[in-house]
């Protein structure tokens, strides 16, 4: 029998964003997500940015239920006022733990926060030794399951472009411009607009340099190739 | 119901009854209730669990330990998340845990004995013995008896003694010290494997039974992830290899493995 408070729980996501999509290349990080918050397969709210910047190091970047990224949210601002108070600016490896523990413990109360995060930035002792500079890139599942990655794809964009952006990462080694870089997940949109019917058109790259710190990216439209869509006649 | 007031009869019908059936009606309906469809109740129950595959394999020598895990993180079964998890945790000098199952059951026991293991240097001024944390990690698992880590824990290391010292675990802390182990999707593959040429269980009494040495334990495990590597989906990438030698340092080795 299920008790009255589990309606209190988020165990079915209301309003959802879908994939996020983040890469490194050689001095910061570029994440992209869509611009729509669906609700269920309708697409509920537009121009809504899925990522948050936390200071000048580090960039978060949601998919899962938007309500509760918007408490993550407050969750963060306070965690990183927290560090202020010791003249302390939160860097995305102890963001990352951080989050990581906060998405377990809601796991074990059997309360999950409905989310997959990204945690995208540099540590500030690397942002200053341009020679070792390497940039972070971290996922926490809902479960609290955590995994360091050079390249990313969630949501069922895990399922679509892991492998798109894993090969288009090491045809060029590993040593990928920005440029290259911003292209790899444009494309990488490209083909979820094909395929992930809550997917959309309307996307920001956010990124993280470590010259440049975090700049949340503009709104930007891609149209994509539509040519294909005349020999489909598959409509129910 | 007893009544403790005067005016109504003790022994008649409860004039309370009525409210109390209604109360408890009212609850139940608001527990249970109607729109509620079995439909939405399965969906309702959610699963704390998901499985991020692969294996891990130790092996105990005379003077040796040798572990031996696969480096694919996956989702579903078939979906990669990373290439480059860890599964393994060296966490000292003499003791190495590895785990497979549920990552974020691994990362809070491994979370957990790291600070039980600090703690433990604080307090005595010198790294726990292998024996000793394998104890402390069964009681571990078994504080969590009724909402388990889900892992396959396998700890190794050297003991007191300078012998190699495999444990082998449930994931709600059943303990064994045996000569070698293996857990994770491809354990069923890989504990045969060992059986046949460490155990020599099913081995024909006239075959050659070489003994284990370091160099003969790295290969079978080399040998077992590779045959592993080609049947088991969630197995796959990086065989990671750490070695650990009596009076010597642990040795961290990669290797590839099939990436398909």
């Amino acid at each position: 029998m299920m008790h009255h408070d589990e309606l209190q729980r988020t165990l079915n996501p209301t309003c959802t964003g879908t994939s996020v999509i983040a890469m490194q290349y050689k001095t910061g990080v570029v994440v992209m997500t869509d611009r729509v918050v669906s609700y269920g397969k309708t697409a509920r709210y537009k121009n809504v940015s899925r990522q948050y910047k936390v200071n000048d190091n580090v960039l978060v970047a949601f998919g899962g239920d938007h309500a509760d990224f918007q408490w993550l949210q407050n969750v963060i601002e306070r965690q990183a006022l927290f560090w202020k108070r010791f003249d302390q600016e939160i860097g995305p490896k102890a963001l990352h733990g951080y989050l990581t523990s906060l998405l377990y413990a809601r796991r074990c109360k059997m309360n999950p926060l409905w989310n997959t995060l990204i945690v995208a930035g540099i540590e500030e002792e690397e942002k200053n030794n341009k020679e070792t500079s390497t940039p972070f890139i971290g996922v926490i599942t809902q479960k609290g399951c955590a995994y360091q990655v050079k390249h990313v794809a969630t949501g069922i964009g895990a399922m679509l472009l892991n492998q798109a952006v894993e090969d288009s990462w090491r045809k060029k080694g590993g040593d990928i411009t920005r440029a290259e870089a911003e292209a790899v997940l444009k494309k990488a949109l490209e083909l979820t607009i094909y395929h992930d019917c809550t997917a959309d058109n309307d996307f920001e790259i956010g990124s993280v340099d470590s010259e440049d710190g975090v700049n949340l990216g503009k709104e930007e439209t891609i149209i994509g190739d539509w040519s294909i869509a005349e020999t489909n006649c598959q409509y129910e | 119901m007893a009544c403790s007031f005067t005016g109504i009869a003790k022994n008649g019908p409860n004039p309370y009854s009525e409210m109390f059936a209604f109360k408890a009606a009212m609850k139940a309906a608001e527990a249970e209730p109607v729109w509620r469809t079995s439909r939405i109740i399965e969906r309702q129950r959610w699963n704390p669990y998901s499985f991020e595959g692969g294996s891990t394999c130790a092996i105990a020598g005379e003077n040796f330990a040798i572990l031996a895990s696969d480096t694919r993180l996956t989702q579903n079964d078939i979906n990669i998340l990373t290439r480059d998890g860890e599964k393994m945790h060296i966490l000292n000098d003499s003791i190495v845990l590895a785990t497979t199952g549920f990552y974020g059951d691994v990362l809070q026991l491994k979370k957990v004995l790291q600070s039980r293991l600090h703690k433990y240097r604080f307090d005595y001024r010198s790294d726990m013995s292998v024996d000793l944390c394998a104890e402390l990690l069964s009681r571990n698992l078994y504080y969590r008896r009724f909402f388990p880590y889900y892992t396959g824990a396998v700890l190794a290391g050297i003991d007191e003694h300078g012998k190699g010292a495999v444990f082998s675990y449930d994931p709600i802390g059943c303990i064994e010290r045996i000569a070698y182990s293996a857990s994770g999707n491809a354990e069923p593959m890989i504990i045969p494997f060992l059986d046949c040429q460490i155990g020599h269980v099913t081995l024909s009494d006239e075959a050659e039974k070489p003994p284990l040495t370091l160099e003969r334990a790295t290969s079978l495990m080399k040998d077992a992830f590779r045959s592993a590597a080609e049947r088991e989906i969630t197995t796959g990438d990086k065989i990671h290899l750490i070695i650990a030698e009596a009076g010597k340092p642990i040795v961290q080795k990669f290797l590839p493995l099939r990436e398909d």
